[in-house]
């Protein structure tokens, strides 16, 4: 067949690892980024990269981290996929290791690991805290070798539009803007591989980079791809706030044995050094003995918001706590978490060695995305040669890390971004490849009247957003559109508020159409483009809000009070495992539970029966619909999460 | 290899070896000032007086010295200035550049009037004297001496801080640590040459 | 009236048309940095005047000092504008583009020559493959203390811009490079390549194009120790000097 090339949207972890791997396999890559790859949002990944390599000998195991991180999503993940990243993830970190990437060492000179939410285990591979930064430099590092060799082509300062379909729905090209000409052109390409990251920017301030907007998968979505879970967003609980964005204060500052406190008397406005230790009031500590502050991010954002709000114990009566560190010696805070504590003192003027730290909980990372296929094996494993891999449900546009909806159900471990990144990444290679070979006729040799039709169809939506001179602008409307989901699709979703916010939002989607385009240069213009980008982001808050109103239930990152099943305190999740037993084999021994345990199981079932669910949304005929997908939880049965 | 390289290698190794120790013996040379005139002649003499002094003359010091300075003149174009960048390292770094042509017309002008203006005057031998008047000339002696004093404190500084940069380019000096010790080395070195030579001067101011 | 911030910001419409200054004023909002004030005007286009004004154009993205895009000259000093805090600044606040860099638009700039760099100085491990070959070899922590440093550079360009020997007319690698260099010769197998990295940087723009004025680390803002880098390299290329002159 003629020449071949797979276009991969997005310089990221899950981009660069995609391209470096089909590179290796001797496909020709097109890389196409909105900046220089380098400056990829993956650089602001903080903490480390989990794989159970048991350096600690603390008998920790792939099977183990595979529990933690189905556990950890709330059972909503897709187990074999969970199961073959966290069976992959010892030798994605060998791998790293190879690649040069300056991870901390034991004395010994081995990898040294680090702990992290929702795990006992010290299951962290980290280089300092500035890991992602490390990870993408290698990886970076990798294809530029390749872009010398010219196996990989970069398109950089360039963004995608969206997918070209053939008269069968099947991807052969994608749409790019060249963000300094403005020039728009559809690229030839077998298949297209979306590694554009998440929608952090649908929130506004978030931890996430500018670029984050989420576009490229939205276009998807709005082109009629399935989109997965969209309603789960993950807030982190640690960030410094600040007013163009919240800056990631990493749970490994945690990990490495920072305590979350508030003073135990509201309004008590003395220093925090001042406040003695019996005044403190260790929350997370007091609540989960065993995983303490280590709790998920889920619980701990949760625990964070009602301190606060509920309790009104927050740090000088706002929404913040006090992460402290200063327990621990200079040298080892430097050593572990230099680059953090640097960023923090750089932007608040405070030294967290000295000072604790003021936190807040802030949208971070969004579970759900675009929805992917994939091939299990009989023993629960991922057919690496499968085609159908990490596959949306547009045959030939492929999606990977962040932008996909798979790995982490319904909240995400810590350091567990990193590996899904770039497990899909190197995992998808051999399958894309080989969907490749099998495809009819190349892209390269369909008629060129394939491509005009896309690419006349998005110039002509550019020339016209150009000359939109409405009475909006684009950046305050933007604005308008993340208060509403900050204040309302956040920790804690109430029904009726996620209602008027689906109204609020649909009044922004009627004064977009009369926004005015406030730069209407031709040359390195970028507010068309961004004019473009709102109005994705509009379509995906759409679809957030709609899932989070939709599920009637409370799962991972997303609560909702009024459906809280109330997890009796003393109840053991070894009882409903039991209790199910009991079921299968012929009926539950009542006078076995107590019986709040008993209606408690119950209501867990049935709750299970109604929502153990991919919410997934098409875009049909201008409107968002969501319906329901069964999950695969065939490894490991699902039973109420608990981390006391 | 890249003659690049090479070049600019042996313009830094020119400025220490030989350039830089014939400063330190010509300097030395100098506090024979204060044994009188025949004393200080007869040191200048026997040298001349040597089979090999103008062989070693060309070779050791004015080849050396005219590839170090021309070629230090030429790569000083390459620099841009940067005006808003107060660091004590970059200051060191243009006046590196700075004393190096002027020590280049100071050297020129010192060649005229110590060697070649004697020998075309035909007074050579009596250097001890020909410096003296030169000082002590009612009408020139004031700017003879600034542009002396001046000359000497060029040329040491440019070869102490030379000492500093050239422990850099040679891998010599590797750590900020060890740059800093290098650093008062070359501190040393300025003042120990500048005082040195600024006595000797004294002798016939 | 509430506080207003001055702005003094040099633009430029195009790579090719000259660049002029233009004022603005933006309301004190505390917590400010450069960055929010070039946001509040995007959602509010107005210069000093009050005309209405294309926003203006700069690049950035994390907003934390990891990416190193959004680096600008701010009062003369080259350095990031994410971390560059209003209330630390004197005021009007001067915003020019970096200098050593053909402008694109306004503050934003084209740093491929960097990035080219890279691939000049071969900043790579040649890895056999990515397949599973196992881990890598033991490192002590103290050398990894000493790569993780370098490693930290995030191509931002504050070396190259305060460098008075790297400009717009030379071909001059710059620090960043080098220091990469420097740290793959020291890597375990990147090592392997450390000859070829070598001759280049004993060409033209190479190593021996410093002049160790040493304003490169003074302007790093992750205070990665470039002259010890340049000094190691020069350490190196003398012995690989040494080599090819007596040994090949």
């Amino acid at each position: 067949m003629a020449d071949q090339r797979v276009i991969i949207i997005g310089g990221g972890l899950a981009g660069l690892a995609a391209t470096m791997k089909i590179a290796e396999l001797g496909t020709k890559v097109l890389l196409v980024s909105f900046q220089p790859v380098k400056r990829s949002h993956s650089v602001c990944a903080q903490g480390g990269i989990n794989g159970a390599v048991n350096i600690k000998g603390e008998g920790d195991s792939p099977e183990i981290h595979f529990y933690d991180t189905v556990k950890g999503g709330d059972f909503l993940a897709n187990q074999p996929l969970c199961k073959d990243m966290c069976y992959h993830a010892p030798f994605v970190i060998y791998l790293l290791d190879r690649l040069g990437v300056p991870f901390n060492r034991t004395p010994e000179g081995n990898l040294d690991f680090r702990r992290f939410g929702g795990t006992l285990h010290h299951r962290t591979a980290f280089a300092g805290a500035t890991t992602g930064q490390q990870l993408l430099y290698a990886l970076d590092e990798q294809v530029r070798r390749f872009e010398t060799r010219g196996l990989v082509e970069k398109m950089e300062w360039h963004e995608y539009l969206g997918a070209v379909l053939d008269s069968e729905g099947r991807c052969v090209g994608a749409t790019i803007n060249n963000l300094r000409t403005g020039e728009i052109r559809s690229e030839r390409g077998d298949a297209v591989i979306l590694a554009t990251g998440g929608p952090g920017l649908v929130y506004g301030r978030s931890t996430n980079s500018m670029v984050c907007t989420g576009t490229a998968t939205t276009s998807a979505y709005l082109q009629g791809a399935k989109y997965g879970n969209p309603e789960f967003i993950q807030i982190h609980p640690s960030a410094i706030p600040g007013r163009d964005k919240l800056r990631l204060m990493s749970e490994s500052a945690r990990g490495e044995g920072g305590r979350v406190w508030v003073p135990r008397k509201g309004g008590d406005e003395r220093k925090p050094k001042d406040i003695p230790e019996a005044e403190r009031l260790y929350f997370l500590e007091e609540k989960y003995p065993r995983f303490g502050n280590l709790v998920p991010r889920d619980v701990g954002a949760r625990e964070i918001y009602d301190i606060c709000i509920n309790e009104k114990l927050g740090v000088h009566g706002e929404m913040k706590v006090y992460l402290d560190l200063t327990h621990k010696s200079r040298e080892f805070l430097d050593d572990r978490l230099g680059g953090i504590l640097e960023i923090y003192e750089k932007f608040t003027g405070v030294d967290p060695r000295e000072e604790p730290m003021e936190i807040f909980p802030a949208v971070h990372y969004s579970m759900g995305g675009i929805w992917t296929d994939f091939e299990s094996t009989d023993d629960g494993f991922i057919n690496h040669q499968s085609p159908q891999n990490q596959m949306t449900s547009i045959q030939g546009l492929y999606a990977a890390g962040e932008a996909d909806y798979q790995y982490h159900g319904a909240n995400r471990l810590g350091a567990n971004s990193l590996l899904s990144c770039i497990y899909t990444g190197l995992m998808m290679g051999p399958g894309v490849v080989n969907y490749l070979k099998n495809l009819p006729q190349a892209a390269s040799e369909m008629p060129s009247s394939m491509f005009d039709g896309d690419e006349k169809r998005w110039k002509d939506r550019f020339s016209e957003i150009s000359q939109m001179s409405g009475s909006e602008n684009p950046y305050a409307l933007h604005n308008e559109l993340a208060e509403a989901m900050i204040s309302n699709v956040l920790i804690v979703r109430e029904n009726e508020k996620l209602g008027a916010t689906l109204k609020v939002i649909e009044d922004i989607e009627s004064r977009w159409k009369n926004i005015e385009c406030v730069d209407t240069q031709d040359w390195t213009n970028p507010v068309p483009s961004f004019v473009n980008q709102l109005w994705n982001m509009i379509q995906l808050s759409k679809i957030i809000t709609m899932g989070a109103l939709q599920r009637d239930e409370f799962r991972g990152s997303h609560y909702k009070p009024d459906f809280d099943l109330n997890q009796p305190d003393d109840f053991d999740p070894a009882d409903y495992l039991e209790f199910e037993d009991q079921k299968f084999n012929g009926g539950v021994h009542k006078d076995q539970f107590a019986s709040s345990h008993l209606d408690y199981m119950e209501r867990f079932e049935k709750n299970n029966e109604n929502w153990l669910k991919s919410s997934i949304a098409t875009y049909n005929n201008g409107k968002p619909t969501i319906d329901y997908e069964q999950v695969d939880t065939s490894l490991i049965a699902p039973r109420p999460r608990k981390y006391d | 290899m890249d003659t690049h390289f090479i070049y600019r290698r042996i313009h830094s190794l020119t400025g220490i070896i030989p350039v830089g120790l014939f400063l330190i013996y010509h300097l030395y040379i100098q506090l024979y000032l204060h044994s009188g005139a025949e004393v200080y002649n007869e040191e200048v003499n026997s040298f001349y007086d040597s089979p090999l002094a103008l062989w070693i003359l060309v070779l050791v010091v004015y080849i050396p010295l005219i590839f170090h300075s021309v070629f230090g003149a030429l790569i000083t174009f390459e620099a841009q200035v940067q005006p808003s960048y107060h660091y004590f390292a970059h200051l060191l770094y243009w006046l590196q550049r700075l004393s190096g042509i002027g020590v280049l017309f100071f050297i020129i002008a010192h060649v005229w009037n110590a060697q070649l203006g004697p020998l075309v005057a035909d007074t050579w031998g009596t250097h001890w004297e020909h410096l003296a008047e030169g000082f002590s000339d009612p009408e020139t002696g004031l700017v003879t001496k600034t542009v002396y004093v001046l000359g000497i404190l060029g040329a040491t500084f440019h070869f102490a801080n030379g000492i500093n940069t050239f422990s850099i380019t040679w891998g010599v000096a590797l750590t900020p640590k060890s740059q800093q010790r290098m650093r008062v080395i070359s501190i040393i070195t300025f003042l120990v040459l500048t005082i040195s030579a600024l006595y000797a001067l004294a002798a016939i101011w | 009236m509430s506080r207003m911030l001055k702005f003094k910001i040099k633009r430029q419409d195009s790579k090719e048309s000259s660049p002029y200054w233009e004022d603005f004023t933006v309301p004190y909002k505390a917590n400010s940095n450069v960055i929010s004030c070039l946001m509040d005007i995007q959602a509010n286009p107005l210069n000093s005047k009050g005309e209405k004004v294309s926003p203006v154009v700069w690049d950035c993205s994390c907003l934390e000092e990891v990416c190193g895009s959004c680096t600008m000259v701010i009062n003369g000093e080259v350095r990031q504008s994410c971390s560059a805090l209003v209330d630390k600044l004197e005021e009007p606040i001067r915003l020019e583009p970096m200098s050593k860099f053909p402008v694109i638009r306004d503050l934003a700039v084209d740093r491929s020559r960097m990035f080219e760099a890279l691939k000049k100085v071969q900043a790579w491990v040649p890895a056999d493959g990515y397949h599973d070959l196992g881990p890598g070899e033991r490192i002590s922590p103290e050398h990894q203390h000493v790569a993780y440093k370098l490693s930290e550079c995030m191509t931002c360009g504050c070396c190259v811009e305060a460098c008075p020997q790297y400009s717009k007319n030379n071909d001059f690698l710059g620090a960043a490079a080098m220091n990469q260099a420097r740290l793959f010769n020291m890597h375990p197998t990147g090592k392997s390549l450390r000859k070829d990295r070598l001759d280049v940087l004993m060409q033209a723009g190479g190593i021996s194009d410093c002049g160790n004025a040493q304003n490169c680390v003074e302007a790093c803002p992750k205070s990665i120790p470039l002259t010890e880098s340049i000094a190691d390299l020069g350490k190196q290329a003398s012995k690989q000097f040494w080599n090819n002159l007596f040994s090949s």
